[in-house]
């Protein structure tokens, strides 16, 4: 269900972007390792995002089969897309290694740091772990609230180093929360460019193209688009 | 400069957050300069431009009600409710509703100021 177009799309630019930024790395003076960590973190936040499924999703080796297997079991869970419920397979189904996987994907999104310490608590405390796992993806809510504080303590952070600022607390506060809403996951977002936009009377027709779209968090790319809508 | 040509849209994307999220990590851990992040995402503009002109090949339409729309800085912005969205993959067809669906879209004939 997943565009493969836009997994694609975003594994070329993933791949090109990091080899087009080497040089950078080396005339500032930053290793290659730093690049590779940069490559690595970015991939498991996409992986993480499940706007699409990549070739370095961790479930796809260990859930792959599960998942084509049980197309039936998606239609349940519509609302949270394929991506989830390969997820849910893999930790209802999974056993030993491929749980650590798991486990080192979703916990990463708190700290990438912590990753070793999470996988052997992981290990340890497998059953109490899976009830974890199957509350966690289908819902998200705790991932996305997690995120969501996250994003705001880094936020308010920043806002804090600027002391002489304090009065103007508030109102820098409405500007993160309005900030966060509009970066929200719920937000159905299609970024692409214009080639015509005609209105008649309250008629609106417009033509699009090379833009990326987001949907349910699920996203797709497209070359053309064409959109008519009654103002 | 070349990459000042490129449209800084895309960074709002899933793909742009992400790296733009993945940059915060490594400048806040003191691994990168903020300068070096910048020529990063630049590359990146300049690498999701040319990617989504030359290797997508699928087509998108949508019906919806027009709930706002703007024009500003030669940046069309709607927001389309109640929004119904097809997709045409080469070998799939993905049908879609939304409540609401966010474009931003920029002039594809980009002013060179």
């Amino acid at each position: 269900m997943s565009n493969i177009e836009a997994s694609k799309v975003y594994e070329t630019v993933l791949e090109t972007v990091i080899n087009d930024v080497r040089q950078e790395f080396e005339d500032s003076g930053v290793d290659e390792q730093t690049l590779q960590d940069l490559k690595r973190i970015w991939q498991m936040k996409l992986s993480e995002s499940k706007a699409a499924t990549f070739i370095w999703d961790p479930e796809n080796t260990t859930s792959a089969t599960s998942a084509a297997a049980e197309p039936a079991a998606n239609s349940q869970n519509d609302e949270f897309g394929q991506t989830a419920n390969s997820h849910t397979d893999n930790s209802t189904s999974a056993t030993g290694d491929s749980h650590d996987i798991g486990g080192n994907l979703n916990n990463g999104s708190s700290d990438i740091v912590n990753n070793d310490e999470l996988q052997i608590e992981d290990s340890e405390i497998k059953p109490k772990e899976e009830i974890e796992f199957s509350m966690n993806d289908p819902d998200g809510d705790l991932t996305k609230q997690l995120k969501l504080q996250a994003k705001q303590a880094k936020k308010s952070a920043l806002l804090e180093t600027d002391e002489i600022n304090s009065d103007l607390d508030d109102s820098d506060d409405d500007y993160v929360n309005m900030d966060v809403e509009e970066e929200g996951t719920d937000v159905n977002m299609m970024l692409c460019l214009y080639d015509k936009v005609l209105r008649v009377k309250n008629k609106w027709k417009c033509n699009l193209k090379e833009g990326v779209v987001t949907i349910d968090h699920r996203d797709f790319a497209f070359q053309k688009a064409q959109g008519e809508s009654e103002w | 400069m070349s990459t000042s040509t490129y449209y800084e849209l895309y960074r709002r994307s899933t793909l742009g957050a992400t790296l733009m999220d993945s940059l915060d990590t490594l400048i806040s851990d003191g691994r990168i300069e903020a300068s070096l992040a910048m020529t990063i995402l630049e590359t990146f503009d300049r690498v999701i431009s040319d990617s989504l002109r030359d290797k997508t090949a699928s087509k998108l339409t949508f019906k919806g009600h027009l709930d706002t729309y703007r024009f500003c800085d030669d940046v069309w912005t709607f927001i389309v409710k109640d929004c119904l969205v097809k997709l045409d993959g080469q070998d799939q067809q993905t049908e879609l509703k939304c409540d609401k669906l966010h474009i931003v879209a920029c002039n594809a004939k980009k002013n060179t100021e």
